[in-house]
């Protein structure tokens, strides 16, 4: 398999077949990008496209995931990869949060992330397997202050996805499931708030200031790839070691 | 061509079946490769190994607990490739024993293997790497992140080894030095029955019912194969990893999914 997976090769995901959700917003368009640059054909969706080479998709709809899935199996005949980065951030202080504020989060990111799940898995065992990559955030493993409707979504997200590994390897079905917890990436500055700032404030590498779109979508590329064949319910961080401190 | 074209990779225990996977997988992707280990001969297959495919590396034979030893290694990789990118500090060694069978001098052992060479590794590292910083991987074990009863010892020095790698994270940061554990399960390569597990387990009988044991612990329902820890280096010491530090890069087939 090594042989294939040079980066930059062009190769990697060659002739796979990929839906990547949130392909409008900034991690979403780097992971379709680079995809597409390595080979697959790319299915980028979104809630609000802005473009017509993306499908509209609200994640958190299930009638939306049957016409996607559906719309896929007719053109192509397979998936074989599916990369979830439709999420929504969030920070409120605790007390100025409202049950429908954290219902709202969960729904965007929780159940979408488990409607995927659900709804591909099932085309995926059709055609001999695949990969899930849920992109999460490092949220999902340490705390924000202001944060903890995302702080939830976020480790459910994390541990959902963990779940699932250990199904698809029980049912044998080929099928890896991983997920990446991304660190202070740019979205979290539009946020504004001072838990965002602090999200924000950078990490503890130097010279690099903020997680890229591109750092996130090399390692959904690395969890798509055979490269990763061994391994299957990982949470993958990215954060310049944030966790690690 | 690859992502390591132009860096420069040290592998210890480049002897061994999983230091050879990660010295050949790193050559693969274009790194020059210093390997070090105890037994010449073996060290020396790996070199050709990586030879025969185009590439390009040398073997150093070495004992990474003596701090001698890694200013001697650090002075060669400079002198023959002229930088340093990466070290992979894999060299280590386990002692299976029930806890009221293991003595002081066995956890002594352990702690100077394990922990005691990567730390001399790691911090040799930060002092040589250049001002683009580099990457240096720790090979710790499933039994480093959750207790095993059969390997108290041995998780002992793999948690303490495992944690160290956190504050080097934090320590290598200003040098754009990242730090992180690869994870590995239990691999065999191909499959088969290494002559080590035979020897741990004592004999071939013993080692068939720790790999059902194994396979049945583990949610992908096989053994690992070396290459595949060496691919995750591979990732790691590239420039897509660039914001990865102070991390578990888990390559277990599932079972830390669950538990260990």
């Amino acid at each position: 398999m090594a042989d294939t997976n040079v980066e930059g090769s062009g190769r990697r995901v060659a002739d796979k077949i990929a839906i990547v959700t949130g392909a409008a917003s900034p991690v979403g368009k780097a992971c379709a990008e680079l995809f597409a640059d390595e080979g697959a054909t790319v299915i980028a969706t979104d809630h609000k496209p802005g473009d017509a080479r993306i499908a509209q998709h609200d994640a958190s709809s299930e009638k939306d995931w049957q016409r996607v899935i559906a719309e896929t199996l007719a053109a192509h005949g397979r998936i074989d990869i599916l990369v979830q980065t439709a999420q929504e951030f969030f920070l409120m202080p605790f007390l100025e949060m409202s049950l429908e504020d954290l219902r709202g989060v969960c729904r965007s990111n929780v159940e979408s992330a488990w409607l995927g799940i659900k709804h591909t898995i099932p085309a995926m065992r059709k055609t001999g397997g695949g990969a899930i990559v849920n992109v999460s955030s490092v949220l999902g493993n340490v705390a924000l202050a202001d944060a903890a409707a995302y702080c939830s979504a976020a480790s459910g997200v994390r541990i959902m996805t963990k779940s699932a590994a250990l199904e698809c390897a029980a049912a044998e079905d080929n099928i890896y499931v991983n997920s990446v917890q991304a660190g202070a990436v740019e979205w979290a500055l539009r946020a504004g708030s001072a838990g965002g700032a602090a999200a924000a404030k950078g990490s503890p590498l130097l010279g690099h200031p903020a997680v890229e779109p591109a750092d996130v979508a090399a390692a959904a590329l690395f969890l798509a790839t055979p490269d990763s064949k061994y391994t299957t319910g990982m949470d993958l961080i990215i954060d310049g070691g944030h966790a690690a401190g | 061509m690859g992502c390591l074209a132009g860096k420069v990779a040290i592998v210890t225990g480049a002897s061994g079946g999983l230091g050879r996977a990660f010295a050949m997988e790193m050559a693969a992707d274009g790194a020059k490769v210093v390997g070090t280990g105890r037994n010449v001969e073996r060290g020396e297959k790996t070199v050709s190994l990586i030879k025969e495919k185009g590439g390009e590396a040398i073997f150093l034979p070495t004992d990474v607990t003596k701090e001698a030893a890694w200013q001697e290694v650090m002075d060669r990789t400079l002198q023959t490739y002229g930088r340093l990118d990466s070290v992979i500090n894999n060299a280590g060694d386990s002692i299976l024993k029930p806890l009221e069978d293991l003595t002081l001098d066995d956890l002594q052992f352990l702690l100077q293997l394990n922990l005691e060479g990567s730390f001399l590794g790691t911090k040799a590292a930060m002092q040589t790497m250049g001002p683009e910083g580099g990457c240096v991987i720790n090979v710790t074990v499933l039994s480093a992140l959750g207790g095993n009863l059969h390997s108290t010892a041995y998780s002992a020095a793999k948690g303490a080894l495992s944690h160290f790698t956190r504050a080097a994270a934090l320590a290598g940061a200003p040098r754009n030095v990242r730090v992180n554990n690869i994870v590995p399960g239990v691999l065999f390569p191909k499959g088969e029955l290494p002559e080590g597990a035979t020897r741990v387990h004592g004999g071939r009988k013993g080692a068939q019912i720790f790999v059902d044991m194994i396979i049945a612990k583990t949610p992908l329902k096989r053994i690992g194969d070396p290459p595949d820890v060496g691919r995750a280096a591979v990732y790691l010491c590239s420039d897509a990893a660039r914001m990865v530090t102070g991390i578990d890069m888990i390559v277990d087939g599932g079972r830390m999914a669950r538990a260990p």
